[in-house]
């Protein structure tokens, strides 16, 4: 019963972000959610192995990170979520004011871009602007030094930052 | 002037650049229109993933992932006490299989054997019926209280402590 209770509050506490870091990898909800639940069963069966020196954050987002990227690997055929989809967005917000629209239309544009990167490139953004990990953190999980991790989260951005322009001269070119 | 790199950019929209790069910034902002829409771009993209939201999983992610535990304990609990069951089943095979066998051979045996009878080795004897009997007892007796604690106080006392706590 106590036991029940403690997993409860660990799971409440820390699914959003380990959903996120899968989603993010995966751009699947069902995927993700899937790879979410095995990383919490794969830490409550191994939590009597736990360091307690380590931080519990870095142990479990490492496991979630290396099965989201396993599954990733698994999933020849990319799947698209169809909340994401274009379809979607446009019946989602058909009611929203011009400054809305233009806020989730760069949401959706930079989801869109986060979809065309690598899976490692995603990663590398998703745990950096989770705000709960500091750099060595991202480090440890991704089992690189700390500046290779700093350089990895550059360079991603930058790859971000050319998608975003490729997808928004696309946009510009379909509405000539 | 010399442009900013990317990687020194990044620092400055991570709050982490050194005095000297803020200041170039500074510099290249008022001068260069190209740098600053350059930058204007970069920023624009921070500022967009610092906004993205945190996903949410199912609203049953939580019942369905205590129920799977539960279910995951469960069948780790049923197959530990399966290996109890697999080890007494082996060995009253093996029981019942000698006793057949000396039972078999007992009764078809026609030859007598005879054995030959030591009267000076009465130390072998006092120590088979005696010492060995008490040490066999002894040992046994270690055993039983080392499962004994294991398996009723210790349970108990854990049990205990973590309803007082």
């Amino acid at each position: 019963m106590g036991d029940k209770s403690a997993y409860k509050e660990l799971i409440n506490r820390h699914k959003d972000y380990a959903f996120t870091v899968a989603y993010r990898i995966l751009n699947n909800r069902e995927d993700a959610e899937e790879v979410a639940q095995d990383a919490f069963m794969q830490v409550f069966g191994a939590l009597s192995s736990f360091n307690a020196d380590s931080k519990f954050t870095t142990w479990f987002y490492r496991i979630v990170f290396n099965a989201a990227l396993m599954q990733k690997r698994k999933n020849k055929v990319e799947s698209v979520d169809i909340q994401n989809s274009s379809e979607a967005f446009l019946v989602m917000h058909s009611s929203d004011s011009a400054e809305d629209l233009q806020k989730n239309e760069r949401k959706m544009a930079i989801q869109k871009a986060l979809r065309n990167l690598s899976a490692d490139d995603t990663a590398m953004i998703t745990l950096f602007y989770l705000k709960e990990l500091s750099l060595e953190e991202i480090a440890e999980i991704t089992k690189i030094s700390a500046e290779t991790a700093k350089v990895k989260i550059h360079r991603a951005r930058k790859r971000l930052a050319d998608e975003m322009k490729k997808l928004l001269k696309d946009e510009v070119k379909s509405l000539l | 002037m010399k442009m900013l790199t990317d990687e020194q950019i990044f620092d400055i929209l991570d709050g982490c650049a050194t005095k000297e790069i803020l200041s170039h910034h500074r510099n290249l902002l008022s001068v260069s229109a190209e740098y600053k829409t350059y930058f204007e771009d970069l920023e624009a993209i921070n500022l967009d993933l610092l906004a993205l939201p945190i996903e949410k999983p199912s609203i049953q992610f939580t019942e369905n992932l205590l129920v799977n535990i539960a279910y995951a304990q469960v069948k780790k609990k049923s197959w530990s006490s399966q290996l109890t069951w697999i080890f007494l089943t082996i060995m009253s095979v093996f029981f019942v299989g000698t006793i057949s066998l000396a039972l078999f051979y007992f009764s078809n045996s026609n030859s007598a054997i005879e054995i030959p009878k030591v009267n000076n080795l009465n130390v072998i004897n006092t120590f088979s019926t005696e010492i060995l009997v008490k040490v066999l007892i002894l040992v046994n007796l270690i055993v039983l209280l080392a499962i004994f604690d294991k398996k009723v106080l210790k349970p108990f006392f854990l049990n205990k402590k973590m309803r007082l706590s």
